[in-house]
């Protein structure tokens, strides 16, 4: 049965492991930081890694950050690293449309940091409104209020803990009438379970999920594990993917995101993932399955950093 | 070289299949199109069932408006012998507030009559002895049957948005008295309410129940459409990673409410529904005959669609008839 576990990282094998890879890309909640707070040995194992030679980079499905906000959290922790170096959802999600041309409006279910990142790349968006007291909840009353803006051509679902009915009501309107509008998410997260807190928060995933109900298709996904953030990379960096390694803590996620862009991936236990789902991957059939599953695990970054002291 | 010729009375199509022994496949094809109701089959459709179950939105009434003739059809269908039962996987009323509904727009009705999905749920935690209590994300047509059970509940109504919802997740207790999360129709849905109910279900012990999956309704003449139930338990379900037990069509739990208490034989009961993946589906997995009519959210294109393509779970979804509406009938029951 454990036969079909990932390779853990031991000190037989993690010189020969990293001496494969120039780049490394890291997830951040789990992998870094948790919430506020540094990961105990994270930083450290980063700054080794670039005293390696390997160039670092920072993917995160923090969808509540524009780039600079990620960038400087990660500087207060810590961190190494140019802007150029970090991405997240928000700024993804402002290259995806530019580089189709986009010249409509967005419709945005989801915080400021999401519209501030459009602005700041001249895309038109409609303005987030406060939920209104008035909004009621008749169908008949509710329905004959909402009015469709001809000019939005796309509809992003982000991390939005003001989602009401009008809100939801509206978004599944203009997919529903527009095939032509675009429906893209940030992320897939369920919730935030890895925070083992009784009160658990739903994630973009169930608010995605949501809408996707009700319009009756699904959207196109800016965050991991879809390639987007790669292809940034990759078209700004060069990145080789068979010399690149994926570091994350989510595998349906992370993991997936590495095997989608061909690169090998490695799962630390501090966040997400705990053991008991790699042995549930590796004992179970479903094929689906396989992609979750990364090629390497360790405990944490400090773990590496003791291993490769060794 | 292996040359099978097919044919099936059932399908309106036969086909020839000759291929290689050693790649036989054999293509399923179109499915049989529901027939439509007219003067020819109606005696042989009557003497199929003793026992009608008539979905409401769509079908009977659309809103607060009869549609067409469906009242005096249902009527009609009565006069003939034949009994008549409300299913609806509407959740916000009561079976005495249906009633009242029935009585205003000439539906003639009796409470045992109605089974709704508020109903139902009740139904379910009742005949499992639930002894907790429920949190329902969901409308009075919940709480007020949970009362007639006599299990206790918390209130529904707008739970207002935090401002800072990682700082709620410090403040905020869960009520160690909960033993169930209930999901209906919530028009007052919002991210707080996902957030509770997804954290009282990382309790494996506490139930899970959604009293439908209705993805949406489409609004007649507008492009607008209206999240239905399914977009509120799909919200819960994703954020607990968990699934419920879903009372309302397709499931069978409604038909197991009524088939029990009313010792019915689901050969000799029809199904009329307008929403083929909820109505028509239920039929079919209760093993029922069933009647799609047009004056809902099923178009005769859909139905063309299906038959047409050689996808067995879209076939699932075609009733053995049809009629444009239920009004129709009235017509057709004339002799």
């Amino acid at each position: 049965m454990t036969g079909n576990l990932p390779t853990l990282l031991t000190k037989q094998n993690v010189h020969e492991f990293f001496e494969k890879f120039d780049n490394i890309i890291s997830d951040c909640d789990g992998v870094l930081w948790r919430d506020m707070e540094a990961i105990p040995g994270s930083a450290s194992m980063i700054h080794k890694f670039a005293d390696m030679g390997k160039n670092i980079f920072y993917v995160t499905n923090d969808s509540n950050s524009t780039r600079d906000h990620i960038h400087q959290k990660a500087e207060e922790l810590g961190f190494p690293g140019q802007k150029e170096s970090f991405l997240s959802p928000t700024y993804a999600l402002a290259e995806y449309l530019k580089h189709r041309q986009f010249k409509r409006k967005v419709y945005v279910l989801g915080k400021p940091d999401i519209t501030h990142e459009l602005t700041n790349n001249q895309i038109e968006h409609c303005e987030i409104k406060e939920p209104n007291d008035d909004d009621t909840t008749c169908i008949k009353n509710l329905m004959s209020s909402i009015n469709l803006d001809p000019s939005v051509g796309a509809v992003v679902v982000g991390f939005d803990p003001e989602i009401n009915m009008r809100k939801l009501a509206t978004a599944a309107s203009y997919l529903w009438s527009d095939d032509s509008c675009l429906f893209l998410c940030m992320a897939v997260d369920e919730n935030n379970a890895e925070m083992n807190q009784p009160i658990i928060l739903p994630g973009v995933g169930a608010i995605s999920k949501c809408v996707e109900t009700a319009c009756g298709r699904a959207p196109v996904l800016i965050g991991k594990p879809s390639r987007t953030m790669f292809d940034i990379l990759q078209a700004n960096h060069g990145l080789d993917p068979s010399r690149t390694l994926m570091i994350g803590d989510r595998c349906n996620s992370d993991v997936a995101f590495g095997k989608n862009c061909g690169l090998t991936t490695l799962v630390v236990l501090t966040g997400h993932t705990k053991m008991s789902l790699l042995e549930h991957y590796a004992t179970e059939q479903d094929p689906a399955h396989k992609h979750f599953q990364p090629d390497y695990y360790v405990n944490s970054l400090k773990d590496i950093h003791e291993l490769l002291q060794l | 070289k292996v040359t099978i010729f097919c044919c099936s009375l059932q399908f309106s199509s036969a086909f020839i299949v000759t291929s290689e022994v050693s790649d036989l496949m054999i293509k399923v094809q179109m499915a049989a199109l529901p027939k439509k109701l007219d003067k020819t089959n109606i005696k042989q459709f009557l003497s199929m069932f003793d026992t009608v179950l008539t979905d409401c939105d769509g079908v009977i009434w659309s809103g607060d408006e009869v549609i067409g003739n469906a009242n005096i059809a249902l009527n009609k269908l009565r006069d003939v012998g034949k009994n008549i039962f409300y299913v609806t996987n509407n959740s916000t009323k009561t079976r005495s507030e249906y009633i009242i509904k029935c009585k205003n727009l000439g539906f003639e009705a009796k409470e045992e009559e109605i089974v709704g999905t508020s109903y139902v749920l009740a139904q379910y935690l009742k005949q499992r002895n639930f002894n907790k209590k429920v949190y329902v994300v969901g409308s009075t047509g919940i709480t007020r049957e949970l009362d007639n059970v006599g299990i206790t509940h918390t209130e529904i109504g707008p739970d207002p948005s935090p401002e800072k919802v990682f700082s709620l997740q410090e403040t905020m207790k869960l009520d160690p008295e909960i033993g169930c999360v209930a999901v209906g129709f919530d028009g007052d849905i919002s991210f707080t309410k996902i957030m509770k109910a997804a954290s009282y279900l990382l309790n494996p012990e506490c139930l899970f129940l959604a009293t439908n999956t209705d993805e949406r309704f489409p609004i007649r003449n507008s492009n607008l459409v209206f999240p239905g139930t399914g977009t509120m338990v799909k919200a819960v379900e994703t954020a607990a990673e968990r699934k419920p037990v879903v009372m309302g069509k397709p499931s069978a739990e409604m038909f197991e409410v009524i088939r029990k208490t009313n010792n019915l034989d689901p050969s000799r009961t029809l199904m009329i529904g307008d929403r083929c993946n909820t109505d028509i589906l239920f039929g079919k997995n209760c093993g029922l005959n069933t009647l799609v009519v047009l004056t809902g959210v099923t178009e005769y294109e859909h139905l063309e669609k299906w038959a047409k393509g050689s996808d067995p779970e879209q076939h699932k979804l075609l009733a053995d008839y049809f009629l444009p509406q239920l009004g129709d009938l009235v017509d057709l029951l004339e002799d």
